[in-house]
């Protein structure tokens, strides 16, 4: 019997995009046919819900579950377009404290025969919200910005992580954000001093771009806000690479955004 | 005009400044190089099965006492206890809906 895989998008440092990565990495993983759970853990700051559009339709929350109000299928809430991606939203005015590591190991452990792939959104810091957020988990997205405070707190992550027994081959990188022409100019790190200052392998990197704001701010993730070829290239790359594919890490210039002539046009036509 | 000539000097000086990457890789070498990792530490317990066991009684005790305050079943009360850096932090949920 197929058991899904759960992955948890954390970080240490709030603000890198964990949260709008989780719904994209979901909807593209979605897109491909995959049944998928979304789990929002970050409790009392919940988002994934907003960035997802379906903060209208939730009726139950995680600690409803946790409690025992109702089963954890009843509080799901299916996408609008897609039938085969769920969320499984947190409550607004609950706390980290109300939930416990063991609640969300038995949660995930019920949602695990019905789902492909389940991706859970950490809150930040590191501590009642992230050990919630990890237990349930088989593997870990490390997301992280290209600037020092991110980083430093990513690798304090991983040194927890590796002393919870998660395996260095279960903690994944994924740089979020990245502005190849800043890394050109040397303004920035590039993804080989990130990787050999957390010695882990990267499993995607983000480029910074405006299509992420205009999604969220709509409620409609990357894939089906008809994306520009480039960032769903990218998403599309991260989804396989967790499938188990062996699929390159982009280079500089296929994360570099593209000024065409007509994306200039293009974006006269915008402004007016 | 010898202030322009100086000023010449000054310009190319400018141009020499330290890249952002350079310095932040610096910077990133000396807050997480050579593997250093934070490490929590068992200080207070000689063994893992001590605070174990200590972590049990203390839970058991917190379920009754909580149980009979609130007036709410035994099980409705969840303990949680985690030793943080040589801290032992006790989270206690009662749910008396």
């Amino acid at each position: 019997m197929w058991l899904a895989k759960v992955y948890v998008l954390t970080s240490g440092k709030g603000g890198v995009g964990k949260t709008t990565l989780a719904a994209n990495l979901g909807t593209a993983m979605a897109l491909k046919g995959e049944r998928v759970a979304l789990i929002d853990a970050d409790i009392g700051l919940k988002n994934l819900d907003v960035v997802m559009g379906l903060e209208n339709r939730i009726v139950y929350t995680l600690i409803d579950v946790a409690n025992g109000k109702v089963h954890v299928f009843d509080a799901l809430v299916r996408h609008k377009q897609l039938k085969n991606l769920s969320l499984l939203p947190a409550s607004q005015i609950a706390t980290k404290e109300m939930i416990s590591p063991d609640d969300m190991k038995r949660i995930i452990g019920e949602m695990k025969e019905r789902f492909d792939y389940i991706f859970v959104d950490c809150p930040a810091g590191i501590e009642r919200g992230f050990r919630n957020a990890v237990a349930g988990a088989d593997e870990a997205l490390i997301v992280t910005t290209p600037e020092l405070p991110a980083i430093t707190d990513a690798d304090r992550v991983i040194g927890l992580l590796e002393n919870m027994g998660f395996e260095d081959d279960k903690i994944h990188l994924i740089v979020n954000r990245f502005k190849a022409h800043m890394v050109r100019n040397g303004d920035m790190l590039n993804i080989d001093d990130i990787k050999s200052a957390l010695s882990i392998e990267v499993m995607g990197i983000v480029p910074d771009s405006e299509e992420v704001i205009i999604s969220t701010n709509k409620g409609v993730p990357l894939s089906l806000n008809g994306a520009d070829g480039r960032m769903n290239k990218i998403l599309d790359g991260i989804v396989r690479r967790l499938e188990g594919e062996d699929v390159p890490i982009p280079n500089l210039n296929d994360l570099a955004e593209k000024n065409s002539l007509w994306n200039v046009i293009k974006s006269l036509f915008r402004h007016r | 005009m010898i202030m322009s000539f100086f000023s010449i000097f000054t310009r190319r000086k400018r141009r020499k400044e330290v890249k952002a990457r350079d310095s932040a890789r610096e910077r990133l070498k000396a807050l997480v190089g050579n593997g250093r990792r934070m490490v929590y530490r068992i200080d207070d317990f000689e063994s893992p099965e001590e605070l174990a066991e200590k972590a049990e009684k203390i839970k058991d005790e917190i379920q009754k006492k909580a149980s009979q305050l609130f007036n709410t079943d035994e099980k409705r009360v969840k303990v949680v206890v985690e030793e943080h850096n040589g801290y032992v932090v006790i989270i206690a949920n009662i749910n008396f809906e």
